[in-house]
């Protein structure tokens, strides 16, 4: 075939009580003539539809017409048609038979304001509970766990261990010392003012390990391996793979999620005691660069300012935080229903909620240590 | 009625020197074979000995290493991406798995690549999409279920109508009757001499199952070895004194599917 000059266009043309079609009437060629279509005056009586000039018909362009002979009939006129060849009879009679009608394409029913909402919240109610099921479940396993710790797949953990923490050293290096930088050039500009610049140590030490290496430490977790998480097991889902674990006589729950959950509550707290180390020496490395507090220094006055105390409380938080994105992502990943579409949107909601919960619950832990006085 | 495919010649497909590996493993070498405008010709083989491959490299998926397919006419290593995408607008696939687009309906599966290529309203798409779940044995009302929703046989049909949605001259169907059961199967295969004797397209097909290459194939091709084994008739093949054709076809399931024609 020559380069795309033997295409023809589909035409059709309204000669008073005529309708001249010629051309290649097909898929690819008839979206003008629909357009033609709706806006022809046809006049009263009998039309004659003359198709001699059409070279080729394929399905679309047989409904095109046929539908159109439909729309006719209805409107009250007589229709002829001729000049058909034998093989666009045939094409046209196949399409008549499968007795689709037009404008009578079934359509999915669109549920009301009142019933979206009622189905809405009932969705919601069921998630709450599933949730609630699956934490239940989950203690449970890990409750017989504890009982028998020799049956904990610790090949797994360490796998699991390598993927979440050594694996995310750069990042959450990388970030925990710009936010020290931040925090320290940030803060030194104000305590400069009154001449406290040494008390940057405070402010960035303080800081740091009470709650942004924690809290940083944590959402790149989430974002990282919560996602992860979800998106291995709902894929696992939608091809079977949890399935046949199950036929096996494996319990997903302990496969996959047990090892997930002890191995992210003991990557969390290391990768926070890494990230209260490099945002202070983000911080360290600022304050001597802008504010002239010498390294010695600074370490002196972190000495004084930073207890035990501070520093175990922060640490203390992530596994909380650990277990809750653990526990999110992998209940996301079993929500998984069908389509690939679903492990998208089920990995998104695991990481939405993943770090809402995690601020949410850091929140409710401030509270609590200042009601204790911590 | 002329069709503008004709001036291409007789064949629709010409593979001339196809060689390809992956790393050390040797999937063929020097394949050469054509296929004839308007017949059905089937690759068969061993599981494993290539054919699935050989049709991605057909369906333009996977490049070759070296050699040519001339489809429609038309050296494909010559072509400008804007052309190929327009050669694929002449060629329908159905893959093994059906690959239907999960997070659409049926309709909007057949009708996707209507919607992709032509300007059509969407009412009329929709209604195209009908006429083929109608062409495929399906009624309208099966085009509001979701992939996940259908059965295997069902699977297959949609996956075939969506691989008819804009008429193609040339069609690939991946081994369109594994996984269904033999009632299935064989109303599959009928459903595909249906197809071909409304819409003449050409038809390569892969496909491992020895009744459906009794009852549709003309030609078949056996692959084995890394190279084209036979090329022939079903009655050829069962005829052959080649012992590599005959321990493929003088099988037991390959006989009682031959006695039962």
């Amino acid at each position: 075939m020559t380069h795309g000059t033997t295409t023809q266009r589909a035409t059709l043309r309204l000669d008073g009580a005529v309708l001249r079609c010629a051309g290649e009437w097909t898929a690819l060629n008839l979206a003008p003539l629909e357009a033609r279509l709706e806006g022809l005056a046809w006049p009263p009586g009998d039309i004659h539809i003359e198709l001699g000039d059409v070279r080729r018909l394929d399905i679309a362009g047989a409904w095109l017409l046929h539908r159109l002979q439909q729309g006719l009939a209805r409107q009250g006129h007589a229709v002829s048609t001729g000049g058909l060849a034998p093989q666009a009879q045939h094409m046209l009679e196949l399409v008549r038979r499968t007795g689709v009608a037009a404008g009578e394409v079934p359509r999915a029913r669109r549920p009301g304001l009142l019933e979206g909402v009622g189905r809405g919240s009932l969705e919601q109610a069921l998630h709450t509970l599933g949730l609630l099921a699956f934490v239940g479940e989950l203690s449970a396993a890990w409750l017989r766990q504890l009982l028998h710790p020799a049956q904990v797949r610790w090949r797994q953990v360490a796998h699991e261990l390598g993927e979440a923490g050594y694996k995310a050293l750069g990042v959450v290096g990388l970030l925990s010392f710009l936010l020290g930088v931040v925090i320290a050039y940030q803060g030194g500009v104000q305590l400069h003012k009154y001449a406290a610049s040494l008390y940057v140590a405070d402010l960035v030490g303080l800081s740091m390990v009470r709650e942004l290496a924690p809290m940083i430490a944590a959402i790149i977790v989430a974002g990282r391996t919560g996602s992860a998480y979800t998106a291995q097991i709902g894929t696992m889902k939608v091809t079977e793979e949890i399935d046949a674990l199950r036929a096996m006589g494996i319990a997903p729950m302990e496969l996959l999620v047990l090892p997930k959950l002890l191995a992210l509550v003991i990557a969390l707290p290391l990768l926070t005691v890494y990230a209260d180390i490099m945002g202070i020496l983000g911080g360290m490395v600022m304050a001597g660069a802008q504010l002239g507090v010498t390294f010695p220094t600074f370490v002196d006055r972190l000495g004084v300012a930073l207890t035990t105390e501070s520093t175990l409380l922060g640490i203390g938080k992530t596994p909380v935080f650990a277990a809750i994105i653990a526990t999110l992502g992998c209940y996301q990943g079993f929500q998984v229903v069908g389509s690939a579409e679903s492990v998208g949107r089920r990995t998104t909601l695991s990481v939405v909620q993943s770090i809402v919960a995690v601020i949410v619950v850091d929140a409710a832990f401030s509270v609590a240590f200042s009601y204790l006085g911590l | 009625m002329a069709r503008a495919d004709d001036r291409a010649g007789d064949n629709v497909i010409e593979v001339r020197g196809l060689t390809l590996s992956f790393g050390d493993k040797l999937v063929h070498r020097d394949l050469d074979f054509s296929v004839r405008r308007g017949e059905i010709l089937a690759i068969v083989g061993a599981s494993g000995c290539g054919k699935s491959t050989l049709l991605r490299e057909l369906t333009l998926l996977q490049p070759p290493d070296s050699g040519t397919v001339r489809l429609l006419g038309e050296d494909t290593a010559a072509m400008s991406p804007q052309r190929i995408l327009e050669l694929r607008r002449r060629i329908g696939v159905l893959f093994q798995n059906g690959a239907l687009f999960g997070n659409m309906t049926a309709l909007e599966n057949i009708g996707a690549p209507l919607r992709e290529h032509t300007a059509l309203s969407h009412r009329i798409i929709d209604e195209i999409a009908c006429v083929k779940l109608g062409l495929v044995g399906l009624g309208p009302e099966d085009g509001l279920l979701y992939p996940n929703q259908l059965s295997g046989g069902m699977h297959k049909r949609v996956a075939l109508a969506r691989a008819i949605a804009l008429d193609p001259g040339l069609l690939f169907l991946d081994e369109p009757t594994s996984g269904l059961d033999p009632l299935s199967a064989d109303a599959f295969d009928t459903l595909v001499l249906e197809l071909k004797a409304a819409l003449d397209p050409t038809i390569v097909l892969v496909t491992h199952d020895m009744d459906s290459l009794w009852q549709v194939a003309d030609r078949v091709i056996l692959m084995g070895e890394a190279r084209l084994l036979a090329v022939g008739t079903m009655q050829e093949m069962a005829a052959s004194g080649d012992p590599a054709v005959q321990q493929f076809f003088r099988t037991a399931r390959g006989r009682a599917a031959e006695s039962c024609r």
